[in-house]
């Protein structure tokens, strides 16, 4: 049995082109800190392998203790008077995000949906 | 023809069909815009828009910045006659909000701000009142808080921005009301029994999804937990045994409207209100203590509990 050239070539693209997508897939499970708009951290939260804490300030006066775990993060202390952002516990998923409003801090899990969930309501 | 569409999908591809999405601060909340199937250019041009005109419209809704126009609002016959050259959306806004305050009995009310400082909720040190203290701050000249829909309004209004942008596909995400325009998204509501996990996922298409909830901003006293939704009829934080309360209906203002409002009249006066009212467009999600859920008569929306 021969195969003509021309479906040998367009296989062997697919394949090329599946190994690709395959080996790019960006699915390792990313925490980013934001706070005014601008990323502080990214961070691979499956890298990590203990426990370990980050202090964000800001012009406001006010320090939001994260702590990174593996597979987790969460605000785990916080001076500003409402502490939304501590009550929220650790998140391991981006069904919702973690956010301190005095410190203007977002802390949220991407590429990591929750059922594929695109926005969530609170 | 093949090279036509590998063409058109690479043109595509470049150009026109990226997904834009930007979050800011505003309103005293983060307000997320994600824009789909849209060249970038328009999609940051819209979205400047609504970042500016968010700032307006804090401007007239504030609850702290000294010279809103909600600040120097007091419900006088001067005031009320004037109520031509306030701003349009004042207007609008206090002339919906009173609409429904008339429907709903007083469960959603913008007349608590009083009540709403004696609690401090939102200061270093909220506190329980007396019940003299909450006797006089009911029976005082009422100032407007705008706090059950402002936000809901503001969607409404950045959902039109969009529109005119020429925009069909978006999420609006103001603090928790969302807004779904054009193609169809699934809407996570957290669990308020335990707020890292969401209790049910939503399939909606040109709606909005609100909800109020317990869990974020309260305080403890000797084991017991005030939350911030508080009943006019009593002046403190209702308890219908609802702790959650989501709408789903078309219009974003009356979504972050009814969700209140069905908080704080619990399961068995939101099923009656809906009926007496003939809400067919609204539909609701009502979470009790125990985490058990209700949905509204004829629930029409797509959606599985979790």
């Amino acid at each position: 049995m021969s195969l003509n050239k021309p479906v040998v070539a367009i296989i062997f693209v697919l394949i090329i082109a599946a190994a690709v997508v395959f080996f790019n897939r960006s699915d390792a499970k990313t925490a980013v800190i934001i706070q005014n708009r601008q990323v502080l951290y990214k961070i691979n939260l499956e890298a990590v392998e203990s426990e370990y804490e980050l202090l964000i300030g800001g012009d406001r006066g006010i320090t939001n203790t994260v702590t990174i775990r593996p597979g987790a993060i969460g605000v785990s202390h916080a001076d500003c008077p409402d502490k939304i952002c501590v009550k929220t516990g650790f998140i391991e998923s981006g069904a919702r995000p973690i956010i301190c409003l005095p410190n203007r801090l977002e802390v949220k899990i991407i590429n990591e949906s929750d059922n594929n969930i695109d926005v969530v309501t609170g | 023809m093949k090279k036509f569409s590998c063409f058109l999908l690479t043109v595509c591809f470049l150009s026109s069909c990226a997904t834009y999405s930007d979050t800011f601060f505003a309103m005293g909340t983060f307000m997320s815009l994600t824009v789909y199937d849209t060249n970038e250019q328009t999609a940051k041009t819209a979205v400047a828009e609504i970042v500016d005109y968010v700032d307006e419209l804090e401007k007239l809704f504030s609850t702290r910045l000294p010279g809103s126009a909600l600040k120097r609002f007091r419900f006088s016959e001067q005031d009320f006659q004037d109520f031509e050259n306030l701003p349009a959306e004042f207007e609008e806004v206090l002339a919906l909000s009173l609409e429904w305050m008339d429907k709903t009995d007083g469960a959603f009310n913008v007349q608590l701000q009083n009540l709403t400082s004696l609690w401090a909720f939102d200061s270093d040190e909220p506190r329980v009142p007396s019940d003299e203290e909450i006797a006089a701050a009911l029976s005082e000249t009422a100032q407007l808080d705008f706090g059950a829909v402002a936000k809901g309004y503001a969607a409404r209004k950045a959902a039109l921005i969009l529109e005119s942008h020429g925009i069909k596909s978006a999420i609006i995400n103001l603090g928790g009301d969302v807004y779904i325009m054009g193609d169809s998204r699934s809407v996570g509501i957290i669990d308020p029994l335990e707020p890292s996990r969401i209790c049910g996922v939503l399939n909606v298409s040109n709606k909005a999804v609100a909800t109020s909830a317990n869990y974020e901003r309260y305080f403890e006293v000797q084991g017991e937990r005030y939350h911030h939704i508080l009943d006019s009829k009593t002046g403190k934080p209702a308890q219908s045994g609802i702790i959650s309360a989501t709408v789903i209906t078309d219009d974003p203002a009356v979504a972050d409207i009814l969700a209140t409002a069905f908080y704080v009249m619990g399961e068995q006066k939101a099923a009656e209100f809906k009926e007496n009212f003939n809400l067919t467009y609204v539909d609701y999600i009502l979470v009790d203590e125990t985490g058990r859920q209700f949905l509204s008569e004829g629930f029409s929306v797509e959606y599985e509990p979790k």
